[in-house]
Formats: structure tokens, sequence, C-alpha cells
């Protein structure tokens, strides 16, 4: 008889992962936890690096005044950033919903309503006269500087905005006839014509008594306008029922001269345009520390002192939120960066008054790929009708801390 | 006849070839599967001390001495393989073969936190088959020189400009050293026995690194640093024991040993995701190629050790086991390079097989029982303290009703780091198995 010596791995193969099974469950899930930092500096290994945004050069723009979210109206003379003087244009437009013809008896009115943003004193009323226009005009044409001409002899009304938002111009018996005479006509001339012989309205501040600014909110977007809050000419009849018009187009004339402030470590930036700056920074494969980044950061600091030194008490300036950078290699700087989108936006940084810009993927072009040389500028906000101007700290600024830099934080 | 020796020897050959490739697919796994550093997986990580360098050292444990936690360099079972003397491999009479594998638990504590791993881990496979019976013997092994298994968590803080950012460092580590092993050993006289082994060692580590921040202006940083290189190495050994007397077996065996340092160079590779021009991607994190190559150089390691058999029964072992960690390298990072220190070991044990007495009553006749204590004195000295470890290891084996294959059961206590410095103190704890194999393919049948 042959002795079964024959070893049965199974069993034991068996035995062992049941054993290995239980054992694992019995063990349970595993806890790291803070152990070890006395013998291992790892965190040692997180090095940041600053370095200084070599110049700011300004530039500005004469950018467009027309067809914006808000047209400026007003006069106010900022000591930081000039003299305003705005004159508020609108033209009503011919192609009404409902409104075909106006009736003798119907009450026509121009109806202004002001988004509640000011810029100026906001302790102080501003008044205004309304003219009807003596040239033509197109919103898409207008530029800050530009002036329109309005007939002086033609004052359609008057009116005052202290902390109300809605102004009311009744129109004149007059002006109703000849509009009429082009909501009924239904030749294809009409158009041209009518902005010929009817250029629209200018609403000019009476500079002798006006300290600040106000903003026309035209209620350009179609969706979910209310007809009868926002500005519109409009008509009401016998029996209380309103006809709305909107604008055909809209924009300012605004005049600015030089202010009596002018900062020398400090760099106006403003929407309009016309101050902005052109950056220049360098990143080096030294000053990036490593290539293992864990952000590389460039932060503008706005100069608070300044700008609230230069306001006297009660007055206002219209917040600046957002700061932009745009690439703009070629062709016109101003065109670019009013019609081009930013290659990096940033909201401000309410905490340090800073705008911070995220440049990791920048950064790391840099150091794997090849980052092209641009030409680098800085905005504030969108060139949209409203005055948001800041003024940022320097590379020369005196107060060091607040120079505009690049943080690395970089793991070696 | 020769048609039942054919079918013994096939079963024999398809019970080898399925723990070979269980033993591979087990040794392979800790690499691969364990390595994955998947916060769903358990039992990867083991002792903090392991992060620095190239690993922590791993023992060779022979199967024979397995249950007390010694190497066995100075004994020999003709049942269990004996990975650790190469002089022993000439003595066996029939091939043996053995796989080690288990669970560890580390609790470790300093005055910042604590933390506790448990790591699975294949410890080794062995297998010697006699050339030329109790003359000649052929090993091949496969087994760990070192083990780096950690997950460490740091936090800090960092002023970046107008910020203080607090971070937080998850850290996990696998890999080690490893060798392939190719030996022979030969007995010279009736009493000496000599051997020699040449391996293929590969080194392979990788490191993940997590790093999150405090501020959500900074997205956490991932990155994953691996090491590689490959040399070969030797080991030596030699082996004397004492002839039989009348009435027990031997009377007293003594082996050593001796394993030179390799050096090996070692490619770092770092690796992460990168968002460039506003497209992620995964780059090398070292294309300056400053820091992508470095040597390492093990410790050179004499060990010495003795076993007396008291009768058939009993045997009684102590060992002493001495690396030169004074002369490792690793140039990859000198900070760590330069808490290697010496180590040495030593390590007292006692086995009991009352099965192998005359007499055999009861079930628990039937097992073999062990137990041993060690004091390391740690391949570490970090701020002047050496990381010391100590262990207790009890073991219990259980013999093949009808072959002389074994299975034993280990369990181990112990402690490593002291209390001084804020270094972690762990708490070890583990459970391992050996699965032995002894068997007689080479052995014609007593009845034939």
């Amino acid at each position: 008889m042959m002795p079964n010596r024959t070893f049965r791995v199974n069993s034991f193969a068996q035995a062992a992962s049941m054993l290995a099974f239980a054992l694992l469950l019995f063990v349970g899930c595993e806890e790291p936890g803070v152990v070890g930092g006395a013998f291992i500096d790892d965190e040692g290994n997180l090095v940041t690096n600053e370095f200084p945004v070599k110049e700011m050069t300004p530039t500005s723009s004469v950018s467009y005044s027309g067809r914006l979210d808000v047209v400026p109206m007003g006069h106010y003379n900022d000591p930081l950033f000039g003299e305003i003087t705005s004159v508020g244009l609108i033209r009503p437009d011919l192609n009404s919903i409902t409104l075909n013809r106006i009736d003798s008896t119907e009450t026509v009115a121009l109806k202004l309503v002001f988004n509640g943003t000011e810029y100026g004193d906001t302790l102080s009323t501003a008044f205004f006269d309304v003219y009807e226009v003596a040239e033509p005009w197109r919103g898409k044409q207008l530029r800050y500087g530009d002036q329109i001409s309005y007939d002086p002899t033609k004052k359609i009304g008057s009116f005052a905005i202290a902390q109300a938002d809605t102004a009311l111009i009744p129109m004149p018996e007059d002006w109703i006839f000849r509009y009429n005479g082009f909501i009924s006509d239904t030749t294809t001339a009409t158009d041209s014509t009518y902005v010929f012989d009817m250029p629209g309205f200018a609403i000019v501040p009476d500079v002798s008594r006006s300290q600040k600014m106000v903003f026309l909110d035209l209620g350009t977007d179609a969706s979910g306008t209310v007809e009868s809050e926002t500005t519109r000419l409009f008509s009401e009849d016998t029996t209380g029922t309103f006809q709305y018009q909107r604008m055909a187009d809209w924009g300012a004339a605004v005049q600015r001269e030089a202010s009596i402030l002018q900062p020398t470590t400090s760099y106006k930036a403003m929407n309009t345009f016309e101050a902005f700056q052109k950056i220049d920074y360098e990143f080096t494969r030294e000053s990036l520390v490593s290539q293992n980044l864990a952000r590389v950061e460039m932060i503008f600091y706005e100069d608070t002192e300044l700008l609230e030194g230069s306001l006297p008490g009660g007055h206002v300036r219209p917040a600046v939120t957002r700061a932009n950078i745009h690439i703009v290699d070629e062709g016109d700087v101003g065109e670019e960066v009013f019609a081009g989108s930013p290659v990096f936006t940033t909201v401000k940084d309410t905490s340090i008054n800073g705008f911070r810009f995220n440049l990791t993927s920048t950064a790391n072009l840099f150091l794997f790929d090849t980052l092209q040389t641009h030409k680098y500028y800085l905005t504030v906000e969108t060139n949209n009708g409203s005055f948001q101007q800041t003024v940022l700290h320097g590379p020369d600024s005196p107060n060091e801390s607040k120079r505009p830099h690049i943080i690395v934080t970089a793991i070696e | 006849m020769y048609s039942i020796l054919k079918k013994i020897a096939r079963r024999e050959v398809a019970s080898y070839a399925t723990l070979f490739v269980l033993a591979v697919s087990l040794y392979v796994a800790p690499n691969q599967a364990f390595a994955q550093n998947d916060d769903t997986q358990v039992a990867k990580s083991g002792s903090i001390y392991s992060y620095p360098g190239f690993g922590m050292p791993t023992d060779v444990i022979g199967a024979t001495t397995v249950t007390t936690g010694l190497a066995g360099i100075g004994m020999y079972d003709p049942t269990t393989s004996n990975l650790s003397n190469p002089g022993i491999w000439a003595l066996y009479q029939y091939s043996v073969g053995s796989f080690q594998f288990g669970l560890t638990n580390h609790q470790a504590e300093d005055t910042f936190g604590s933390a506790k791993n448990s790591l699975f881990s294949l410890d080794q496979f062995h297998f010697v088959a006699p050339l030329v019976k109790g003359r000649l013997g052929l090993s091949v092994s496969m087994s760990p020189v070192t083990r780096s298994n950690f997950r460490l968590y740091q936090e800090g803080t960092f002023t970046a400009g107008p910020d203080n950012i607090t971070f937080g460092v998850d850290e996990q580590g696998a890999g080690g050293m490893s060798r392939l092993e190719v030996g022979l050993g030969y007995r010279i006289t009736r009493g000496l026995s000599v051997g020699a082994a040449i391996g293929s060692y590969v080194t392979s580590l990788d490191n993940e690194t997590f790093i999150y921040f405090s501020s959500l202006r900074y997205t956490p940083v991932v990155f994953s640093e691996s090491f590689r290189g490959t040399d070969l190495g030797a080991r030596f050994g030699l082996f004397y024991r004492t002839q039989p007397k009348e009435g027990r077996p031997y009377d007293l065996e003594v082996g050593l040993t001796y394993q030179p340092s390799l050096e090996m160079e070692l490619e770092r590779s770092k690796e992460g995701f990168k968002s460039i021009g506003g497209q992620t991607q995964l780059v090398n994190l070292d294309v300056d190629q400053s820091n992508q190559f470095g040597i390492i150089k093990t410790a050179p390691e004499f060990a010495v050790g003795g076993t007396v058999t008291m009768n058939r029964a009993t045997m009684i072992s102590a060992e002493w086991m001495q690396q030169q960690w004074g002369e490792a390298k690793f140039e990859l990072d000198a900070e760590e390079e330069a808490m290697y220190s010496n180590r040495s070991k030593v390590g007292f044990g006692i086995q009991y097989h009352p099965f192998r007495r005359v007499t055999r009553n009861g079930f628990f006749h039937n097992m073999k029982y062990a137990v041993g204590v060690s004091h390391d004195s740690g391949h570490l000295t970090i701020s002047g303290n050496d990381i010391v470890t100590n262990k207790l290891v009890l073991g219990l084996g259980l013999p093949g009703r009808r072959s002389t294959s074994s299975v034993d059961f280990t369990f181990t206590v112990g402690s490593r780091g002291v209390d001084r410095d804020n270094l972690p103190v762990e708490t070890i704890w583990g459970v391992g198995v050996s699965l032995n194999l002894a068997e007689i393919m080479f052995v014609r049948p007593k009845f034939q």
C-alpha cells in the first residue's frame, strides 16, 4: 500500500486565506494621523517667493460712450479723476409695439429712470435741462470727448434729481405733432429722415448747480423689462391706458478736464479706458522656485489712502469690483480691450483691497512649454457707461508692501 | 510502480506549481495593488520609520525559526526551509519550500498625535532542492531586503503675501528593495558546510503626495515620486553541526553569514498633473535633471547564530546580527542618509516540538510551540536616539498529519522608537503564517 504523503496545498491555502481574511476584518481601516513630524520635515519643502511687477506703463484710449448699459449724465468735479460733464443723449424709437399714433387727447411724457448709482455729492441735487439735439448722432459712433450740439431754443423741460430715481418730462405739443408725422409714416426713408429731423433729446446738466452724476437705465434688455418701470416715452389716454416707446439710440457726450491731483507713484485705472496700464512682468526658472507649483499669483493693491483722502465727506465714486488682464499684441489697443475678452479676470479681494490674478497656468506654460512674449494690459470693469475708476499702487510706491508683485508658492 | 511514482511526482509538481504561482502573485501584489494610494484600501501602511531612505531593513527569517522570530542562522531542520544561511542548503535530504505572509499593525504615537497603520505583506518565498542529497543543495528564493510602507500626514502654515495659509500634506509610500536569488550549499565535511547565493536586487519605491490648502485660491497639489534601480548582490554562509549522539540528534549547531554591501544607482522620477495654458497635463516635474540619479548603498551584514538541542524536542537558539548602516548611502537625500547608524540585533528563542518525541499522547503533542525575543538597535539614529525595536514572538506550528509539511503561525508584539524628542513610539503587533512544504519528490519510497 502506497502511503498517502502528498501534501495538499489547497487545504493550507484555504486555511491561510481564511485566516488572512479574518485578520483583515479584525484589523480594520487605517487611521492616518499627525505622526512623525519631529523627524520628517516635509513641510519645509513648501517654499514661497515674491518678486515685483517690473513696470506699469499708463495707457489711454478714446473709447465709446454710446449704446452702453447706462447713460451717464451730470456734472462732478472729482479731485482725483477730473471734472466731468456728461450730457445724456436719447432718441425715442419709431417702431413701437403699440404706439402707432398719438391723439391730441393723450398725455405724452418722457420718463427717465435712473439706476440708483451716484457719483459725487450724494447729499446734493442735480439739475438738468432737456433740449432737442441739433445735429444727427449715432450712439455706436459716440466716443468720450465728443460734443453734440443742442438747440437752446428748443427746450423740452427741466428736472432735478435728489434721491429720487425717476424724472417725468411732459412733451410739448409741437414735438408731439412732428413725432406723430414720423410714427404714422410707412415709407422706407422714414428712419433716416427721423434721425436727421428729430435727432432726440439732450439732457444737459446745470453745471453751476450740479455736483453729482446719475446714470440712466435704458431697460434695453427686453426680457423681464417692465415697461412702466424703465426709461420710456409714454402716452396715456383718457381711459388711463398707457402706451410705451423704447429708446432707439442712446449715449453720452462726456467732457473731462484734467484733475487737480496727479499721483506719481500710483496709477489710474478707469473703465472708460481713459486710463489703464500696460504691465511688464517676467518669469525666470529661479523666480518660480521649482517646477512643482502650487500657485502663482499677481497682486495689485488699490491706493485706498489716495482714493478716500481725495473725496470730501458725503461724496462717493462707483466702486470697482473687478479687474482684467488683456493680451493685445497687435492692432489698436483701445479697440481690443473694448471688444476683446480678457485672459484673466478677478474679483476684488476686499480684505486687502487688491486684485489677485491666478497666473499658475501661465507659469506652467513657461516651465513646460513655450510662453510667448505678450503685451499685457490691466483694465478694470467694462466700459459700461458708468464711471468706475480706481488708483493702484505702482512699482515705485513708497508703501513697499503694496507694490504690485508676484507670489510663487512651490514644492521644492 | 513506475506509474505510481509518476503519478505521485505529477501531484507533487502540481502542488509546488500552485504554491509558486500563489507566491509570485502575492509577491508582486504589494508592489502593485497594495502600492496604490487608494483611501479605500486597508492594510497597506507600516512603520512610520520606514519613511527615510530606501526603507526599513527586512530581515531574512528562515522558516525553521519563524516561530521564534529569529533568522535561523544556526539551525537546520530537514522539514523546513532555511533561507537565512546558505550553508544549510547543502544538508537537505529532500526538497522543501515555504512561503510566509503576515499582517502587521503599527499603532504610532508622538506628542503631535497618533496613527494606526496596517500592512499585509508576503514576506518571502523559498524553495530548496537537493541536487546531491545531503551534500549539494540548490536554493531559489524571493525575499524583501528593505520595505517602505508608510502613510504620513502633516500640517503646517505658511505666509504668501497677504495670506496665512494652513496646509496638510498626506504622503503615502510603498515599495522597497527585493531580491530574487539563486544559491548553492555544499557540505565539505560531515559537519561543515558552506553556501553562497547571488541575487538580482531590485528597488522600487513609489511615493504619492497630496497637499491641500485652507484657502480656496489654492488648488490641491498632487504628485508622485518613484525610485527605480537594480543590481546584483551576494550572500555567503557557513554552517557547522556536531555529530549525532545516541538519544538525541544533534548537540550543537553554529552558523555564520556575511552579506557584502551593494551599490545601486537609483533613478528618481517625479510626475504630477499641472494646468498648462489652461489644459491639464501629466508632466515630469524633474526636467532640470539636477537630482534624477543617486547612489544607494546597502549596509554590509554579519551574523552569527547557534542552536543547542537539549533533547529530541527542545531547541534553544541565540543570534547576533550586525549591519553597518553607518556605511550605507542614500545620495538623493543627505538629510535622510544622515539618520543611518549601525544596527545590531540580538535574539533568543526556544522551540518545543513534542511530536518528535518517541511517545506522542494527545492533541497538544502534535503541535510545535515556540517563543522568541529580540532586541534591535535599529538602523536610524534621530536626534541622538536609536530607534530601538523590541519584539516578543509566540509561535504555534501544525505539522501535517501524514506528511512532514506544516503550517506555522506567529504572533508578534513589540515596540519601536523612543519616547524622547517628540519621536513617535510604535506599538507593533502582528500575525504571520508560514506554509512549509517538505516533500518526497526526490526520495525513493522506503517500501520499494
